[in-house]
């Protein structure tokens, strides 16, 4: 049996099995959830070990037909680029199921819907056909309304339409411009109908010169909005500070740090491939939209007041970087585009575990509500600090070694290097938004409200989320070759197909 | 003795493993964590000073240094490593970073005794000690940059050790962001070096630097860009307003990080990227005159604070001036040359008050005076410190700062000849005036004056010691030019010497008769100057000036946006996803409704999928 459907059927079984059992038990959907998600991490780590660090192409292929009258297959497969991303997936739906706390009713509705969306996105990263790339798409998006419109908290019903219909219109947008590219590339190429995307990169690679250039730009074009509103980047980005200030905290870890690279995953691993002459025609669009999110992202998080809402401006913030890693479109760049995935995947989820946490306790996401945690949560704040430290960008954590990565890219591409000059004064504002957040939480004496309420340091089922991110990150960012070993060779593949 | 150069990482390696293990096991130690740091840094001490000699007669052997290192990132076809490199530059900074640093924690277990995270202090003690020394092995821009930043985070983490105070925690925000800024400039110098040459490497930029392969505009842009690091991380016109604010740290801090070492960092930045320094005759103006500034302006604002530590850390500044204005005007030598007896004498001045504070608990001039009678063994190695910087043959600073100011009068730019002569006179009266003013006259402190006493013996012998070197390293200036193999101590005859020590004399003399004199005081000097004093006391209002002119436009900016995102940009969203609603059967209703209307397309269309895919499959 092919690992890979083990990994993505794991998270799905457990849904369609748990639809069976009664609802009763709150603690027995805790450790559903965190049982089935360990499966699956551990069949993630399997891939990994089998997985061959010296190649570059896809491995553990598994392709069936679905609908061969439109060349449609059921195709999965794994390379460097997409392992971290399932590993990441894995790990971070564990740390969602072990953090279950904040779920107080319908728990058996909330486990499985989780499960689904997990299924979702392992499916994507592996899967090598459009149509089913697609399909784990719209897997994601569905228990995505009801996680942030029944369990979320203050507008969530508003919040969660206003979600399903923004990336519901980009996923219209998507599939319209895969439609249009399978047969552009069935018509130019001359061969049959297909959606197998290795198939589909040499048609179009063979047939790059006969399709009209503006064809292949708008298609281009069109799928990178599409995937840019799930990253998010400006100015597509207004759905995302209402979600991950409603959503559940374990749901906003998962949609800011897992569904978001389904984006960034999207334009490098389908949309750049494919379209190499267009990608290289449009770089400077991407590299500018992606400055330009780095420094209304940083500029916006420092004015929030509200914990969540900074973290999410900062999360755009880092998608800017990401994006303008993948304009660089060269070694370093891209290397530092998929780094970026990873520690912002890693980072995010952790910062919404610990703001969580301090909600928890104080009662409030205000900064002006809150400060001097330090003394009552210890080992809490510290998890904090380094969190934030990462970031910012501090070296010997993976939030460094990415931002350094993307940047050192983008110097390098001629096109971008005006861009970048002012793109890394996101650096300067990062610190300043960061050590602020820490500065206001953390540190001086504790407000009276809070000196009478009796803080506790964490739990052990409360640490363990953050505490395994934290540690990824510094693990990350002391071995980063951890990430970059299996990445090289697939990336010189995709450098390869550009021409590069 | 290649054996020793075969474990030269431990140098390094030493107090980081030191911090992992007070990290994991830190409060069970107790006092023990103290001597665990202390050991780890001993060691390391020792092997910093027993490579000296094996690693130099390697370096004259071999005509290149010795380098070890292994694979970190593999980036396309660039291998990023890291390791060591044992240059001449580095061999002189080992001993001074670890030395210093054994000699500090040691004083720092009399100082931070009794404190509530005695075991955290050390570990981030521990932490800076081996991000510095890691900092300066370092054979490559990408190592630099990485403890470059780490020990500008142990600089965060320490001066805000004392974390309830809002002043201690506000300082260390302003510490990592000040320096961060210019922190930004040095990271796009290594970005702009990476995109020209396709390396990391120092060999590598300093080759495409001497053979002519980078443009004439291009190197001074990245010596520019380097020197704005530099000059963060040294506190620098005009990013030296952090350092001041740093002194809300514990005082070893003060004196490891803020005196001796990581300020330093910025000074041996511009010594080890010298070639591309020197290929640009603007970028060397630039660093001459931001450090004659630095030392001037530095040396001015110190006469008029009544915060004795504070007046120390505008001294340091005005000396890292001294040290770039060295190297400006092309003697590595003699910029080196001062770092080195700097570290030595300034932080001996730092742990002498660190001495007064933790006796009198006080840091305010007004508040305590007349310690003579108390503390006799602090006063005078406190007034060797205060020889020392002042330029007083034979102690330690005239050496240093003779050789400064001959290469300065040897290039013959007179602007700068007069500013380096003119600190000098400054320098005597101010670092004095608190000498005079701490030691002498009325017998007071906060806490009543009979209870004061000398410090503890463990802050006393690492003082003890530092004195001695405050006398002593001086005479290392041909030690240190031939292991650095740039060129003599500069010298310029007799005059210089004679008028920088007159200089000097002059101004411990008008201390004297300003403080120690009845009938003269400050209050007569600061009538004498008017405005002049009044502008020394606020600083020049430089950081009323960022206040006004950076920090608030930037929040009111970031309100202006956290405004505009939700009023435009989501009003703009929001109602292009309410029209079709409005138009149908009333907003509300729609809206619940659309979600439904969404998610039944999107289960349609899956479902449709699915049944597509069974008639197509069994086709």
């Amino acid at each position: 049996m092919n690992l890979l459907l083990v990994a993505v059927g794991l998270p799905l079984l457990g849904a369609v099995a748990g639809a069976f059992l009664p609802s009763r038990s709150a603690a027995l959907w805790r450790w559903w959830g965190v049982g089935f998600s360990l499966a699956a991490l551990v069949a993630a780590v399997l891939v990994a070990v089998q997985f061959d660090m010296g190649q570059g192409s896809l491995q553990m292929r598994l392709s069936l037909p679905w609908v061969p009258l439109f060349g449609v297959t059921f195709g999965v497969g794994i390379n460097g680029i997409s392992l971290p991303l399932l590993l990441l997936s894995a790990v971070v739906f564990c740390a969602a199921f072990a953090s279950f706390g904040w779920i107080e009713e319908r728990q058996k509705e909330y486990a499985l819907w989780l499960l689904v969306m997990e299924c979702g996105l392992l499916g994507l990263f592996v899967a090598t056909d459009l149509i089913l790339f697609f399909v784990f798409f719209e897997v994601v998006l569905i228990p995505s309304y009801f996680l942030v419109g029944i369990f979320g908290r203050g507008n969530r019903e508003h919040t969660a339409i206003k979600f399903v219909t923004y990336t519901g219109v980009a996923s219209a947008v998507l599939l319209i411009s895969f439609v249009l590219l399978a047969f552009t590339a069935a018509r130019y190429g001359g061969g049959n109908l297909t959606t197998d995307i290795p198939a589909l990169t040499q048609a179009m690679g063979a047939a790059e010169a006969r399709i009209p250039a503006g064809l292949q730009t708008a298609l281009f074009l069109a799928m990178a909005l599409a995937f840019m509103v799930k990253m998010p980047i400006f100015p597509l980005h207004s759905w995302a500070p209402d979600v991950y200030r409603d959503a559940p905290i374990p749901v906003a870890a998962v949609l800011s740090g897992v569904m978001s690279k389904m984006g960034a995953y999207g334009i490098l691993r389908i949309a750049v491939p494919l379209l190499p002459a267009a990608a290289s025609q449009a770089s400077w669009l991407l590299g500018l939209l992606g400055v330009i999110s780095i420094l209304y992202g940083a500029i916006a998080a420092l004015g929030q007041k509200d914990l969540r809402l900074l973290l999410a401006y900062s999360s755009m913030s880092h998608m800017g970087v990401l994006l303008l890693g993948i304009a660089s479109l060269n070694t370093v760049g891209l290397q530092g585009a998929v780094f970026q995935m990873v520690s912002h995947g890693l980072i995010i989820p952790g910062l919404f575990f610990v703001v969580g946490l301090i909600g928890l306790r104080a009662q409030s996401y205000d900064l002006q509500e809150l400060g001097g945690l330090w003394q009552r949560s210890p080992r809490l704040m510290g998890v904090f600090l380094v969190l934030g430290l990462a970031a910012l960008g501090l070296p010997l954590t993976s939030g460094f070694i990415a931002e350094f990565q993307a940047f050192a890219g983008a110097f390098r591409a001629s096109q971008l290097q005006v861009l970048s000059f002012i793109g890394v004064l996101g650096f300067i504002f990062s610190a300043s938004y960061i050590l602020w957040m820490v500065e206001r939480t953390a540190y001086g004496p504790l407000p009276p409200r809070l000196e009478q309420a009796s803080i506790r340091d964490v739990t052990a089922m409360e640490w363990v989320s953050p505490l395994v991110l934290v540690l990824l990150v510094v693990a990350v960012g002391v071995f980063p070759a951890l990430v970059g070993t299996p990445l090289t060779p697939s990336l010189g593949e995709l450098l390869r197909g550009l021409g590069g | 003795m290649d054996g020793l150069l075969a474990v030269s990482w431990l140098v390094p390696f030493l107090p980081l493993l030191a911090f992992a293990l007070l990290t994991l096991f830190g409060s069970r130690l107790g006092q023990g964590a103290a001597w665990l740091s202390i050991l780890f840094t001993g060691v390391a001490a020792v092997l910093a000073v027993l490579l000296l000699s094996p690693a130099s007669t390697y370096l004259q052997d071999q005509q290149h240094p010795y380098q070890w290192g292994f694979s970190w990132l593999q980036i396309g076809s660039v291998t990023v490593s890291l390791g060591v490199s044992l240059t001449g530059l580095n061999l002189l900074m080992l001993p001074i970073v670890s030395v210093i640093a054994l000699l500090v924690q040691v004083y720092a277990v009399g100082y931070m005794h009794g404190d509530a995270r005695y075991p955290r202090f050390f570990a981030y003690m521990s932490l800076f000690t081996g991000s510095m020394l890691a900092l300066v092995v370092s054979p490559n821009f990408l190592q630099l940059y990485i403890f470059w930043e780490m020990v500008g985070l142990c600089s965060y983490l320490l001066i805000g050790f004392w974390y309830q105070r809002s002043q201690a925690a506000k300082a260390a925000k302003k510490a990592f962001i000040v320096t961060r800024i210019g922190d930004v400039g040095l990271l796009v110098a290594i970005f702009l070096i990476f995109a020209a040459t396709g390396s990391f490497e120092f060999s590598a930029v300093i080759q495409a630097v001497q053979s002519r392969q980078l443009g004439g505009g291009f190197v001074t842009a990245i010596a520019l860009l380097i020197f704005l690091g530099a000059a963060g991380k040294s506190a620098q016109f005009p990013l030296h307003v952090w350092l001041p604010d740093a002194m809300e740290g514990p005082t070893p801090v003060s004196a490891l990080i803020h005196a001796a070492t990581m300020v330093a960092a910025g000074v041996y930045l511009v010594a080890l990227t010298f070639p591309i320094f020197a290929a640009s005759a603007a970028a060397m103006q630039v660093v001459a005159w931001i450090g004659a500034i630095s030392a001037f302006l530095a040396a001015t604002i110190a006469l008029a604070q009544t915060d004795f530590k504070r007046v120390i850390a505008y001294s340091t500044i005005s000396q890292l001036g001294y040290m770039m204005l060295g190297l400006g005007v092309g003697s590595i030598t003699a910029g080196m040359f001062h770092l080195t007896t700097h570290a030595v004498f300034k932080a001996l001045l730092f742990l002498a008050v660190g001495a007064v504070i933790h006796e009198a608990d006080t840091q305010e001039l007004d508040e305590v005076s007349g310690l003579w009678g108390k503390m006799k063994i602090t006063a005078i190695t406190f007034f060797i410190g205060a020889l020392a910087l002042s330029g007083i043959p034979p102690f330690a600073g005239f050496w240093s700062k003779d050789g400064i100011l001959a290469a300065v009068v040897s290039q013959g730019n007179w602007g700068l000849a007069v500013l380096g002569f003119l600190t000098v006179l400054l320098t005597a009266f101010y670092i004095w005036r608190i000498g005079f003013r701490l030691f002498f006259g009325e017998q007071r402190a906060p806490h009543g004056y009979e209870k004061v006493h000398e410090a503890p013996l463990m802050m006393m012998v690492p003082m003890g010691l530092l004195a001695l070197g405050a006398i002593g390293t001086g005479f290392f200036g041909g030690n240190i030019s031939r292991l650095l193999g740039s060129g003599a101590v500069p010298e310029a005859g007799w005059g210089v010497a004679i008028l920088a020590t007159v200089l000097a004399l002059v101004g411990i003399g008008a201390a004297f008769l300003t403080y120690l004199r009845p009938g003269f005081g400050e209050a007569a000097v600061a009538r004498l100057l008017g405005p002049v004093w009044i502008a020394f006391k606020r600083k020049y209002w430089i950081d009323e000036g960022y206040q006004a002119g950076v920090v608030r436009p930037t929040l009111a900016l970031a309100a202006g946006v956290r405004q505009a995102d939700g009023n435009i940009i989501d009003t703009a969203v929001e109602s292009v996803g309410a029209a079709p609603g409005a138009i149908g059967e009333g907003v509300a209703r729609a809206q619940t409704g659309r979600a439904q209307t969404y998610l039944a397309v999107g289960t349609i269309a899956v479902v449709l999928l699915v049944i597509v895919s069974v008639i197509g499959g069994s086709r």
